[in-house]
């Protein structure tokens, strides 16, 4: 009783003030929610973030497909919103909850997790290797065959946009919100930062686990770099420095070993 | 031009009236309902059948493939540091994102990292010409290649188009139409199944399938080739389930949209998807806006 009189009518730039870490909250269907304290629980990781300060009933309906409990939501709600965006879409058909429904029924019985399983994670392992292994043999050929590295390379650039960052963003490539987080950022290692849709997943300061996913990354490319130029100085018997051009050793800053 | 949102294929007709007067409409009072990213291309290409066509539209099809090579430098150069000064993209607030000191030197921290084994070390092996022409060969193959990719799920003949009236304050909605003008949905939801509820036109996942287009459903291989870009419908209505899930659950899709009377457009293969994506942009180059 007493909680029912708390719950108040707010407006949508109200919701609309509140997109920090500190204070977020969101609108899910018609009820305001405040998700700063939940975002720390959430089974998903603070990837929730994404929708502080704005309504993410799509993203709600969406990234649930087996539903969420309305109690979760009770709990959290703060009031309902006054004016909410109008949108183009309807809700009203059974369409999608049947969708839903029959996707949560096949992947079950196929025994299959709806996040990441070990095919695409060993894939992107293997992806990440050849991107690095061609890239390095682009620095090492004489230049027309580096030329045909370059595109190889390009081409396994795109395959971690398409293949690794992709499910990452969206938080599909593992069950673990970090690994998630490091997927997405093997964007920023093609060269393109990850904008899109960890747009504002920003993070708390006092969050500590923010660097581990980037040394995560830095290791796994260590590791992978150096496996490359240990097999190819044992299976080709040169050493790296003789991979470096003639004009780069002539140069005087070149120090002969 | 990475990534895509819920709201695929769905324009705004106030942000379009401002934007063709070279107004730019507040973040605070943009639509976020409206999908700008698939569209950001215009006005050198015209893909979405609300904007006005120019004379030179009129051979994009033909220059279409040559500017998918530059996506990816352009966003290497250009739109991500445009991002992080201005602190949004589109109608995106990123704000939050860039007001925080480590989200800022990782930024720029990985741009210069990347930046030198993209750049700099192929410089020092090869010169800086070599190195220059190979940086520059890499990334237009990834470019093209990735764009290629994407622009053939969301832009190709038979796949719909929707706008969002807001400019009276409440939402006309208009149902989501061809390039042709007709609504495919119209004459599959007469075939639904006998005694299944009417699916509205706007329904939010009838949108996902009217507006998104599969490649070689079913293919195991084409599926992890393209990260699930191939099942684009599936992607569309389960974001959050992994791309390998796809072919397990495309038939269960396809069944239930044949039940409900939804349109689930699919091409036998990638190269058929883009050859229509290419008569698409033809046909946009020379019909007038809707």
């Amino acid at each position: 009783m007493c909680k029912e009189t708390s719950k108040r009518i707010i407006t949508l730039d109200e919701v609309k003030s509140h997109n920090i870490p500190n204070s977020a909250w969101t609108i899910v269907n018609e009820q305001v929610i405040d998700i700063t304290q939940f975002s720390k629980r959430h089974p998903g990781g603070d990837i929730i973030l994404l929708s502080a300060g704005r309504d993410a009933t799509v993203l709600f309906h969406t990234y649930h497909p087996r539903g969420v409990p309305k109690s979760v939501l009770d709990k959290l709600e703060i009031g309902t919103i006054k004016d909410a965006q109008s949108s183009y879409y309807d809700w009203s058909s059974s369409f999608y909850s049947t969708l839903c429904e029959r996707v949560v029924e096949r992947l079950k019985s196929r025994n299959r997790p709806h996040r990441g399983n070990s095919d695409v994670q060993i894939k992107a392992v293997m992806i990440l290797a050849a991107f690095w292994f061609s890239l390095f043999k682009m620095y090492t050929s004489e230049f027309r065959a580096a030329i045909t590295w370059s595109i190889i390379m390009g081409v396994f650039a795109h395959f971690v946009g398409t293949c690794i960052q992709h499910d990452g963003n969206h938080g599909a490539f593992s069950k673990i919100p970090l690994i998630n987080t490091a997927a997405g950022w093997t964007m920023d290692m093609i060269g393109v930062s990850t904008s899109f849709k960890v747009l504002c997943t920003w993070r708390s300061k006092r969050n500590p686990s923010t660097r581990v996913p980037f040394l995560f990354l830095i290791l796994l490319y260590s590791i992978l770099i150096s496996f490359f130029f240990i097999t190819e100085s044992s299976f080709t018997g040169v050493s790296i420095h003789m991979a470096i051009p003639a004009h780069a050793r002539a140069s005087p800053l070149y120090q002969s070993p | 031009m990475l990534g895509h949102h819920p709201y695929t294929n769905l324009l705004d007709l106030h942000e379009e009236d401002m934007k063709s007067q070279s107004i730019d409409t507040p973040l605070s009072s943009k639509d976020q309902e409206s999908d700008p990213d698939v569209f950001s291309s215009f006005p050198l290409m015209r893909m979405h059948p609300v904007h006005e066509p120019q004379w030179f539209h009129r051979y994009q099809h033909l220059y279409a493939p040559i500017l998918f090579a530059l996506m990816t430098l352009a966003k290497v150069f250009q739109q991500d540091v445009e991002v992080a000064l201005n602190r949004r993209l589109y109608h995106i607030d990123a704000q939050c994102r860039y007001a925080s000191l480590w989200n800022r030197v990782r930024f720029w921290g990985m741009k210069a990292l990347s930046l030198v084994y993209m750049i700099a070390l192929p410089c020092y092996f090869h010169g800086i010409k070599g190195g220059l022409i190979l940086f520059a060969v890499g990334h237009l193959t990834c470019g093209e290649v990735l764009a290629t990719m994407f622009i053939v799920n969301h832009v190709i003949e038979g796949v719909s188009f929707a706008k969002k009236d807001n400019r009276n304050g409440d939402v006309t909605s208009s149902k989501p139409t061809t390039a042709e003008g007709v609504t495919p949905m119209d004459a599959t939801i007469k075939s639904a199944k006998k005694g299944v509820e009417k699916v509205p036109l706007n329904d939010w996942a009838a949108v996902q399938c009217q507006t998104s287009v599969n490649w070689s459903s079913g293919s195991w291989f084409w599926n992890h080739f393209s990260g699930g870009l191939s099942h684009q419908i599936e992607h569309h209505l389960f974001p959050s389930i992994c791309h390998s899930n796809y072919v397990h659950i495309h038939d269960v899709v396809e069944d239930t949209c044949r039940e409900f009377g939804v349109p689930y457009q699919s091409e036998s293969n990638l190269f058929v998807a883009y050859g229509k994506m290419l008569k698409h942009l033809k046909m946009m180059g020379r019909t007038k806006a809707f």
